[in-house]
């Protein structure tokens, strides 16, 4: 049923390795347009290798990540660290401009609705009033917000998110796991998720891939639920209700 | 000499305002590079990449010796086109040094820094059998000249070329400054973009160096940035805030070079540079209290 436009990442038997020493291998699937996935696994088991070797930040060793219906510029960002140093001098409002960037495109400036579209990103995520704020005296949620906000601007096909709930309050939790999967009905995006948090992964995510330096699972989310890994998951968390 | 002296007298007057007219242009574009460099934490390529300007003009010393005595004709001031080249090269190699090597950007700058000074000076004593010429290219002009108009020529289209592009690349360079890896990841060209960086910064050392001298012209980089952040809290703020705190500062010290005997323009600019960032940590502090 998916005509071929509709894929816009394909992966296959991608694996990708630091300093010769193999971080993630044999990675094979496919993002669709409208797909929602979520990257579950345990810490250091690959997950951001995959989201930096999906950004053409790291290459891979053998095997290939395939760009089809999209292109490298048609991609919002949010990292799981920025490495942005707190005592940066930046505005808020200059820091998810920088989503804007590839809209330059032969142009020196950004245009008015460049700026325009900025600003309504900043208000789907409720910081517009933090505009003018600096943006290294912001909370680790608040950064968090901003650093979606110029993710949204970058994101014309694909948003990729590594840990965006991270260091959020439960209320502002589920906030933004329902502003993501608005967009991702909505916007139309194709979103790809890092999370830990197995239970709202299978509840808002069309698609799951479940990595331990290979994928384990990688299928929909209801036949993830079916499976052993979601069953364990589960059940490691009854355990801790006792 | 006092103020009176520069404004009656035509040739003090024509030397005072060349002076000025070189120095508010490359301050200017020190200035401007200085936020990007100051941020990216490279403090110190400016104060390595002079000491490569200083190499590279001892390398044009020894060929205009070597030239000279096989021509025996008068050869223009061709240093430049030495210059240049040597220091462009310079700079693209070290700040893309740290995408593909062992060698981190401080190490890189210093290595390359003390290896071009060391060998500059063994070159420069050579070539021209005086210190004080060594003294002077390191500390600027020790006597004070009309600037020909080589001179000016040559600052003014470099400083057109540096502050222009600065401009019209502000977003990208912001970008590449703020965050390369986000810029990177979609699909923007940062390497790109950090060579022209590195080039703009090449330029600004070359123009700075004869007037202000190689050891000096680092701190015409770094201060004004340095105190812009002590008082602004946007980019764009601390941008424009260090270009005018830059002007002010040459002003100054080039006027007080004029006025004080003995005192040479590099280092009377880059006191008073000191002084302002003094000053401004003050402000700073008064104001958050
Ligand atoms: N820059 C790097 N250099 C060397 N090794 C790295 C680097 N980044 C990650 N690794 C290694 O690669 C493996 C996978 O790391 P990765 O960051 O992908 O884990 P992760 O699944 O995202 O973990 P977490 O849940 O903690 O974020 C780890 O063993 C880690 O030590
Ligand atoms: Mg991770």
């Amino acid at each position: 049923m998916t005509d071929s436009n509709d894929v816009y990442i394909r992966c296959r038997g991608a694996a990708f390795s630091y300093n010769g020493k193999t971080a993630l291998s044999n990675v094979s699937f496919e993002l669709s347009r409208g797909d929602y996935l979520c990257v579950l696994g345990e810490n250091g088991t690959g997950k951001s290798t995959l989201v930096k070797g999906l950004l053409g930040l790291i290459k891979p060793d053998v095997g290939t990540v395939e760009y089809i219906g999209a292109s490298r510029s048609d991609i919002g960002y949010l990292p799981q660290t920025s490495g942005i140093p707190s005592d940066f001098p930046s505005s808020v409002y200059e820091a998810v401009l920088q989503g804007q960037l590839k809209k330059l495109g032969r142009r020196f400036f950004y245009s008015k609705e460049d700026k325009a579209d900025a600003e309504n990103n900043m208000r789907l995520l409720g910081i517009e009033n933090l505009k003018n704020k600096s943006f290294g005296l912001l909370s680790g949620g608040q950064k968090q917000r901003a650093l979606l906000a110029r993710a949204l601007c970058a994101a014309n096909k694909i948003l990729l998110l590594d840990e965006p709930v991270a260091g959020l309050d439960p209320l502002v939790t589920s906030e933004m796991y329902e502003i993501i999967s608005k967009l991702n009905r909505e916007r139309g995006l194709s979103v790809v998720m890092v999370s830990h948090d197995t239970k709202s992964a299978a509840k808002f995510a069309t698609h799951i891939l479940h990595i331990k330096n290979e994928p384990v699972f990688f299928g929909t989310s209801e036949e993830y639920m079916k499976t052993e890994l979601y069953n364990e998951f589960l059940g490691g968390c009854g355990h801790e209700h006792h | 000499m006092s103020i009176t002296d520069i404004f009656t007298n035509p040739l003090i007057l024509s030397m005072f305002l060349g002076a000025l007219f070189i120095g508010i242009l490359i301050s200017l574009s020190a200035s401007l590079l200085g936020v990007t460099l100051v941020l990216k934490k490279y403090s110190m390529l400016g104060d390595g990449l002079a000491h490569i300007g200083f190499g590279s003009m001892a390398v044009a010393a020894l060929s205009e010796k070597i030239l000279r005595n096989k021509f025996d004709g008068t050869l223009g001031d061709y240093s430049l086109l030495i210059s240049v080249p040597i220091v462009i090269a310079a700079a693209v190699f070290i700040l893309r040094q740290n995408e593909h090597s062992k060698l981190n950007g401080d190490s890189a700058v210093a290595l390359v820094s003390t290896s071009a000074l060391a060998l500059g000076y063994i070159i420069y004593s050579y070539a021209t059998g005086q210190a004080s010429d060594v003294c002077s290219s390191m500390f600027g002009s020790a006597s004070l000249l009309t600037p020909s108009t080589a001179d000016i020529v040559t600052t003014v289209i470099l400083s057109a070329i540096v502050i222009s592009v600065f401009v019209c690349c502000f977003n990208r360079i912001f970008a590449v400054t703020f965050d390369e890896t986000f810029s990177k990841a979609i699909g923007f060209n940062a390497d790109r973009y950090k060579t022209v960086i590195a080039v703009l910064i090449a330029l600004t050392i070359v123009m700075g160096m004869k007037m202000l001298g190689t050891v000096m012209i680092s701190g015409l980089i770094v201060f004004p940035a340095l105190s812009s952040m002590r008082i602004c809290r946007t980019f764009k703020s601390v941008v424009v805030c260090s270009a005018v705190i830059s002007v002010i500062c040459s002003v100054l010290g080039i006027l007080s070079a004029f006025l004080i005997n003995g005192l040479t323009i590099g280092p009377a600019v880059v006191v008073v540079n000191l002084v302002f960032y003094i000053a401004l940590g003050v402000f700073g502090k008064i104001k958050k209290a």
